[in-house]
């Protein structure tokens, strides 16, 4: 036996060789160390989060959104339960049966069902995927009925928009809508889940940091499969604050009620302060289609209105302010000596520059005016002869101070800040050269000019309180769901406009001859006991196209703008108002009758004024009493 | 004559034989801490039959002590036969699990030949060497035989498919080859060989072998499908950070992230758990068995012994680190298990064979002299 093996034992090289073994054997050990301690120790944490995050799904929980209230809090805009079918996919056995079945009792196309259930697949099975939203209570009771032949399907209630109020200052609010991958990558909107539905515009937009309140987690923990097991954490979701604004509520409703017909804005503010007491612009759109994703066919239609419902027309639209300008005009002139208030100059029917022939709107118009006179009766001829002596760039400064052709500030999106042109500008802006003829059309709030309801509104708010300009706003506080105030808005006071206070009071005056005369343009907008001082306009939509103005000729869509700006009483002004009747079949003085209604309204409210008792005389005799108003005259300028 | 008498005990590794226990214990805690803190099944079924595999390989381990080692070696040729028999039994109607052929089936228990072949290989060659002793060094012409001995169980193993164990027996086929004294000009030769040889076996590879390697190389290319192994293990590995998540807690094991998280992947279910200090501690023990294990080779006076121990030390050192390598991503995956830790029996006699083999040559040390 011994024979067959060696007695020699090992040799040295052998020997070696089993060292050169142990050497790499050592050094693949300290390897493997290594990559542990980079695994374990500099990557851990990494690691630890991965491992983590596998185990668990979080499924997010959306806050209810912040109610949106008037001054006094009665509801603009809350929530609502919503009933929507849903289905849980995990619980389903014959997925393709129960849909027909579903789809055959709350009359959806198949197709769609299947659609939208396969467009979620890649969510765990046993998240829940909503298959018909806000159903009816009769579809409702029809499901619960026949509930033992959907397994898997149930009701789920959620929380959605809900507007009582319906068109009712639809772009003030804004409306809401499911957020876009695009506004989820945006830092401001870091808290935001992709489930999440957000502001899109107006107050739903400016404010959505409080309204949108913390949504909560619900966190699963599960295993490879994404199949659920044990535990769940929940952190609850925390309701958005509230938006008080400082609108009036009956006043927003009435300035609603009498505008709703038209196109064109409305509104009215504390011009004290810069108060927002009402605010609407029409035509208007129910923002309830928007908060679940609006269908492409209501989108396309609202659209491709060409009277832009979702354009908030009191901020976001400029104009030409028409004769409303004149106001301005005049304390241009005052403070620049041009003209004294007492002082008549004649006015005819035309007026001529060179070869140009400027004509006033009134071809009668032939006797010498003070300027009380012609802000009341809206003379421009009388406007043009301070035109020619006080040059576009000294007028457009006073427009300046008055805050014409800047953005107010207001606290809602996508503020217009209008054009008040000066030669630099229009050069600029248009790459024309000014013309003196140019300055006589701006004088009368014409040519250039672009103004914008709100900015019109504080420009008079600052000429009613005797030279201060606000800012204007619509937040008065928001507080959030236990009480608490988060934020609280103070007027703010931007400038003085830096005109004598006799020249101001010379224009105010001027402005209440417009409803206190006679031969004032506004006559029919008189409130019995009350100084109501305001302007009419009239502002050319295209110029030269129609020679001889026939309303009832000529496209509506060309037809004038008509303004009415003005406030009351004429001491210690109580409210500012401003009303754009765009493309209107009356004109200035119908605007004016709005705007008259809306300040009667509100000094009622405040107790400054009582409707004229009228006498029931006629009413025993069975004949109808006649209306006190005043009947709609052709009153323009 | 007495199976153990006094001179054996004196000269048996008790430190590498009671480390053995150790991580055997551990691997059965580990087993317990995979099913998660909460589960309540004391007598559970993997643990249970883990439990028996560990007295089967007890048993043989202890089988094998009793008897000398020269004395299996002179039927080295009978056993290396008979396995390959087998293996060629598998190959022809082995049961497919996993698309592969490897199992031989006994009743509850089955195991793999391939996986016994490594303890015939290193018997097989351990006879030849010691036959054909050359103190100079073998030349390419002298190494064809034993080249032969261990390629054909090797192409077999590869053609199971099973290259992870097929390239195992190669590489210990290889040590032995080494340290029995291969000259360097012939080594030189074989690695030009081998370097040519690597290209061409690739295209040989299966498609899901090739995946593995290039996956491997790009884990993250194919997060959910191939590549989900490697990221998974190493996420487990690394969420142990320093302490580990405890015992019970490894979420990557008891919420199922963890492919074979029993098997190969039972070093990330534990480094999960136990974390970089319950790592270190297991290397630590890794590493005194083949200190112990060197030792005994180092100190074998006969050359048999030698060349046997190294086989057998190959094997547990190979195991141990290409599966620790594999499971924290240095390595592809390859189906090899971490000895005595990973629930399995085939792969738990073999490992337990080779100690058992180490044993035997440090007991019987001074045989010869006596």
């Amino acid at each position: 036996m011994s024979s067959l093996y060696s007695e020699n034992g090992i040799s040295k090289e052998q020997k070696n060789r089993i060292n050169i073994i142990a050497i790499i054997v050592t050094a693949l050990f300290s390897i493997l160390i290594i990559r542990l301690f980079y695994l374990q120790i500099i990557k851990g944490g990494y690691y630890h989060d991965l491992a983590k995050n596998n185990a668990t799904r979080v499924i997010y929980l959306a806050a209810p959104r912040g109610d949106i209230l008037s001054g006094g809090g009665k509801i603009f805009v809350d929530n609502e339960s919503s009933f929507n079918v849903a289905v849980t996919l995990s619980r389903v056995k014959k997925l393709k049966t129960e849909l027909g079945f579903l789809s055959g009792l709350m009359r959806k196309n198949y197709k769609n069902l299947l659609k939208k259930v396969n467009k979620e697949k890649f969510l765990p099975p046993y998240e829940p995927i909503i298959l018909i939203r806000n159903i009816s209570l009769k579809e409702l009771s029809k499901f619960e009925v026949n509930k033992l032949f959907l397994k898997g399907f149930f009701i789920a209630k959620i929380p959605i928009r809900h507007y009582p109020h319906k068109k009712m200052g639809a772009q003030i609010f804004g409306y809401v809508g499911p957020v876009s991958p695009k506004e989820l990558e945006e830092k401001k909107y870091g808290y935001l889940n992709s489930s999440d539905i957000i502001g899109e515009t107006g107050l739903e937009y400016y404010y959505q940091k409080y309204l949108h309140g913390k949504d909560g987690e619900k966190r699963i923990v599960v295993n490879s499969k994404g199949e659920p097991i044990g535990r769940i954490i929940v952190k609850k979701p925390v309701m958005g604050a509230n938006l008080y604004t400082t609108l009036d509520f009956s006043l927003e409703k009435l300035a609603y009620k009498l505008m709703k017909k038209r196109e064109g804005a409305a509104i009215a503010v504390n011009p004290e302060n810069g108060k927002i007491l009402a605010m609407v612009s029409t035509p208007s759109f129910d923002p309830f289609y928007f908060s679940e994703g609006i269908s492409q066919k209501r989108w396309r239609a609202i659209i491709n209105n060409d009277e832009h419902p979702l354009q908030n027309k009191a901020i976001q639209n400029a104009l030409a302010p028409g004769s409303t300008f004149k106001a301005v005009a005049a304390l241009a002139a005052l403070s620049l000596h041009l003209i004294k208030p007492e002082e008549k100059v004649y006015a005819g029917p035309t007026f001529k520059l060179g070869d140009a022939v400027f004509y006033n709107w009134n071809p009668y118009q032939n006797s010498k005016v003070n300027l009380y006179r012609a802000i009341a009766e809206s003379v421009d001829t009388y406007f043009y002869s301070i035109g020619v002596r006080i040059g576009i760039d000294r007028l457009a400064a006073y427009a300046r101070r008055l805050g014409l052709g800047e953005k107010t500030g207001i606290d809602l999106p996508g503020e217009n800040h209008g054009f008040i042109p000066t030669k630099r500008l229009v050069y600029e802006r248009y790459h024309r050269r000014w013309y003196k003829g140019s300055t006589l059309s701006a004088i009368i709030g014409q040519s250039y000019d672009l103004v914008s309801p709100i900015q019109l509104v504080m420009a008079y708010s600052a000429i009613a309180n005797g030279g201060n300009l606000y800012r204007p706003f619509m937040l008065k506080k928001i507080v959030s769901w236990n009480g608490k105030l988060l934020k609280e808005m103070k007027p703010k006071f931007i400038r003085r406009i830096n005109i004598r206070q006799k020249y101001i009071n010379a224009v105010k005056k001027g402005l209440c001859e417009v409803v206190s005369k006679d031969y004032g343009t506004a006559v029919n907008a008189r409130i019995k006991g009350i100084k109501f001082c305001g302007k009419t306009g009239t502002a050319q939509v295209i110029s030269k196209t129609y020679s001889i103005y026939d309303i009832k000729n000529i496209p509506r869509r060309y037809r004038d703008n008509a303004w009415f700006v003005g406030f009351a009483p004429l001491k210690n002004p109580k409210i500012a108002v401003v009303v754009l009747d765009m493309h209107a079949k009356f004109l200035g003085a119908n605007a004016a009758v709005i705007a008259k209604k809306i300040v009667e309204k509100y000094l009622e409210q405040k107790g400054l004024w009582k409707p004229p008792v009228r006498k029931k005389i006629n009413n025993k005799n069975g004949k109808k009493r006649k209306s006190t108003l005043p009947s709609f005259i052709y009153t323009s300028f | 004559m007495k199976i153990l008498d006094n001179k054996y005990a004196k000269n048996f590794d008790f430190i590498m034989f009671f480390t053995v226990i150790a991580i055997s214990a551990l691997g059965i805690i580990n087993l317990y801490g995979s099913l998660g803190a909460n589960h309540k099944d004391f007598f559970d079924p993997y643990v249970i039959k883990q439990i028996v595999w560990f007295i089967i390989a007890f048993f043989i381990m202890f089988v094998i002590i009793t008897i000398d080692y020269n004395t299996i070696i002179e039927a080295a040729y009978y056993i290396y036969g008979f396995i390959l028999m087998l293996i060629t039994v598998v190959l022809v109607k082995g049961r497919i699990t996993h698309g592969a052929a490897r199992w031989i089936s006994l009743g509850t228990f089955s195991f793999q030949p391939s996986e016994l072949m490594k303890i015939g290989l290193i018997f097989a060659l351990a006879k030849y060497f010691t036959a054909y002793e050359n103190k100079k060094g073998y030349s390419l012409k002298a190494i064809i035989l034993p080249f032969a001995i261990i390629i054909i169980p090797a192409l077999l193993i590869a053609k199971e498919p099973d290259l992870g164990t097929s390239l195992i027996v190669l590489f210990i086929g290889l040590i032995i080859v080494f340290i029995a004294g291969i000259k360097k000009s012939a080594m030189a030769v074989l690695s030009v060989a081998a370097l040519i040889a690597g290209p061409l076996l690739w295209f040989r590879l299966k498609s899901y072998q090739k995946s593995r390697i290039l996956i491997f190389l790009h884990p993250a290319k194919d997060y959910l499908g191939a590549g989900y192994n490697i990221i998974q293990s190493e996420v487990a590995v690394g969420a142990g950070r320093f302490i580990g998540a405890g015992f019970g807690n490894g979420s990557q094991s008891t919420l199922d992230f963890l492919p074979a998280k029993h098997t190969d992947f039972i070093f990330s279910t534990y480094m999960q758990q136990f974390g970089f200090l319950g790592g270190l501690l297991l290397i630590a023990l890794y590493f005194i068995i083949i200190i112990r294990g060197f030792k005994i080779v180092y100190r074998a006076k006969k050359l048999q012994g030698f060349l046997l121990g190294g086989g057998a030390l190959g094997i547990i050192t190979l195991h141990a680190l290409i599966n620790m390598f594999m499971t924290v991503g240095l390595l592809p995956v390859v189906g090899v298990p971490l000895p005595f830790f990973s629930y399995g029996g085939t792969s738990l006699v073999v490992d337990m064979s080779a100690v058992a083999v180490l044993l035997n040559i440090s007991m019987r040390r001074y045989k010869f002299q006596s």
